[in-house]
């Protein structure tokens, strides 16, 4: 059926797609096509749990606690002198 | 109503003084955030430093309804923005529109859109087990970031910081939509192959 030929999406398109969602809805024929992809593609699964974790760390994420930040201190004290 | 906290003091001196604390009180903070979304040392002072300065030429529209802290990072994440925007128009206009084409990276995918074997993601790597906290996984995304092109680092940093308001950040590189998101889709296949790897070489 062509119709559901035109849903066939690679594993290229299926990340595209995975990380636009993360964002906003796909449109109906989009979220068809995803769902069916991931059914069958066990890597683009993997995709799609590893690109959630990046998500959350880059959320989060700090530089380490070390850090002297004391010459910058001088520094921006003498500016505002 | 809660009782507003103190507004700065209005004595040129004590106004000195009270800036003088903040500076100790939060530049290491400051720093620290933006040394991790931003490329370089030096780059990450100019900006904590500008957003000190600005803070003191605009302290008078300091209203203290929010924390000192608070007003400090939203002066920073004005700075940043601004950072983003210089650094995306230099990097286009360094390399051109090289990306704007829609073809998949042939790195990572076959002309037909599917995974090479050598790139596709393992099913279940090491290096996205999340057992908390994971200092080598923090690791290697600080090191990944730092590996991406300058036009998709600034377009997952815009996202985070714009807080993913994606016609916003279109506007503010002055980018298609489809070109949007495609930055975000080539930037995160990069980053996801490069934590794996890194995580795997245990490095």
């Amino acid at each position: 059926m062509a119709v559901i030929g035109s849903l066939k999406l690679s594993c290229y398109k299926s990340t595209a797609l995975l990380e636009r969602r993360a964002v906003r809805p796909l449109g109906p024929g989009e979220r068809l096509g995803l769902w069916m992809h991931l059914r069958i593609c066990e890597s683009c699964r993997a995709y799609e749990r590893q690109s959630q974790v990046i998500d959350r760390l880059l959320e989060q994420r700090s530089s380490p606690a070390s850090l002297d930040s004391g010459t910058l201190e001088a520094l921006i004290l003498a500016r505002i002198g | 109503m809660p009782t507003p906290p103190e507004p700065p003091p209005s004595s040129p001196t004590d106004r000195r003084k009270e800036f003088s604390e903040w500076v100790r009180v939060h530049t290491g903070d400051l720093l620290r955030y933006t040394l991790a979304r931003v490329k370089g040392t030096e780059v990450a002072e100019d900006i904590v430093q500008l957003t000190f300065v600005s803070a003191w030429e605009t302290l008078d529209r300091f209203a203290g309804d929010s924390s000192a802290r608070t007003w400090l990072f939203a002066i920073l994440k004005h700075k940043l923005a601004d950072h983003y925007r210089k650094s995306y128009r230099e990097a286009k206009a360094v390399s051109g529109n090289a990306l704007e084409n829609d073809a998949p990276d042939s790195e990572l995918f076959a002309p037909d859109g599917h995974w090479t074997i050598e790139h596709r993601p393992a099913v279940d790597p090491e290096a996205f087990r999340e057992e908390e906290p994971n200092e080598r996984l923090d690791r290697a995304l600080r090191h990944c970031l730092e590996a991406l092109p300058t036009n998709l680092r600034t377009a997952v940093e815009m996202k985070y910081l714009l807080d993913h308001d994606s016609d916003a950040i279109q506007q503010a590189l002055g980018i298609s939509a489809t070109n949007y998101w495609q930055h975000l889709h080539r930037a995160k296949l990069k980053l996801r192959q490069c934590i794996e790897g890194r995580v795997a070489n245990k490095t």
